[in-house]
């Protein structure tokens, strides 16, 4: 999966999750960007990024996680390790 | 008195409130989150703290308590200077998102400042958040807390020092939200 496929399934769950379709995302999108984006929403938005992406995030991830960059970054090193499982 | 205001009320420290309380001060993600530091503490020292606190003149600190009827934290106002009129606010929180209501940790906040500025006539409070919290800051600065610098390499967590920053609100900067409990709550 493409760094650009995630961040378009990204963008769908946030604006599903601030209720906006306007919101747009990139890997240096931070909370600072999405005036709704605080601690409540951030656990939100990763329940329903774990659903979606079918994994789940330790609780220091989602504390330390401050940029989408992160997530993608941590979404892509998780499907690289699911793909090495099934070629071994 | 309790305190209310939008969709929480600010209420007395009681027996059921220990687990809680138990969790918000072991538990790693909120000591690293935030600039104080505990060591760990055991349920018969807990026990006992809870036994024995009392708020104070210079020590206050209340449990958030939703209109939902659940308790989602605490807020505090420590070192109560009378004589300059300032206090130190703080707060802890841990819950799920599905005991909660959207935008409650702004209205504890916004509760306890209003305390501390209508009632028990103070000037200033202040405050202090790790530079990388985001989330800390942007409640701060929603609530009406100003920047007002960084110390430095402050606080030694997780191995490195972290740059602290100061925030603090006066009375005549603290502006309450009117309405928000019929758009929140």
């Amino acid at each position: 999966m493409q760094s650009i496929e995630v961040l378009k399934k990204l963008e769908k769950i946030f604006r599903e999750v601030f209720d906006d379709d306007s919101i747009t995302i990139n890997r240096n999108t931070t909370p600072y960007d999405i005036e709704e984006w605080d601690s409540f929403e951030h656990v939100n938005l990763f329940m329903a990024i774990e659903q979606e992406f079918g994994i789940r995030f330790s609780l220091e991830e989602t504390t330390k996680i401050k940029s989408i960059g992160e997530i993608v970054d941590i979404l892509e090193k998780e499907k690289m390790m699911k793909e090495n499982l099934k070629g071994s | 008195m309790i305190i209310k205001y939008g969709c929480v009320s600010l209420r007395a420290i009681e027996e059921k409130d220990f687990e809680l309380l138990f969790y918000l001060i072991n538990a790693p993600e909120i000591e690293n989150a935030t600039v104080g530091w505990n060591f760990p503490v055991s349920h018969v020292a807990h026990k006992q703290w809870m036994e024995n606190f009392r708020n104070s003149f210079n020590s206050i600190k209340f449990m958030v308590e939703l209109i939902n009827s659940n308790t989602i934290g605490m807020v505090m106002l420590e070192n109560i200077d009378w004589k300059n009129r300032t206090a130190e606010f703080g707060c802890k929180m841990s819950a799920s998102p599905k005991d909660r209501i959207k935008g409650d940790m702004l209205d504890a906040i916004r509760g306890m400042l209003k305390y501390a500025f209508d009632e028990l006539g103070m000037e200033c409070v202040h405050g202090a958040v790790l530079e990388n919290n985001i989330f800390s800051r942007k409640i701060s600065k929603q609530a009406g807390f100003i920047e007002e610098g960084i110390l430095r390499k402050r606080i030694y967590k997780e191995g490195t020092y972290k740059n602290v920053i100061a925030v603090s609100i006066l009375k005549e900067e603290f502006v309450e939200e009117k309405g928000r409990s019929k758009r929140h709550c």
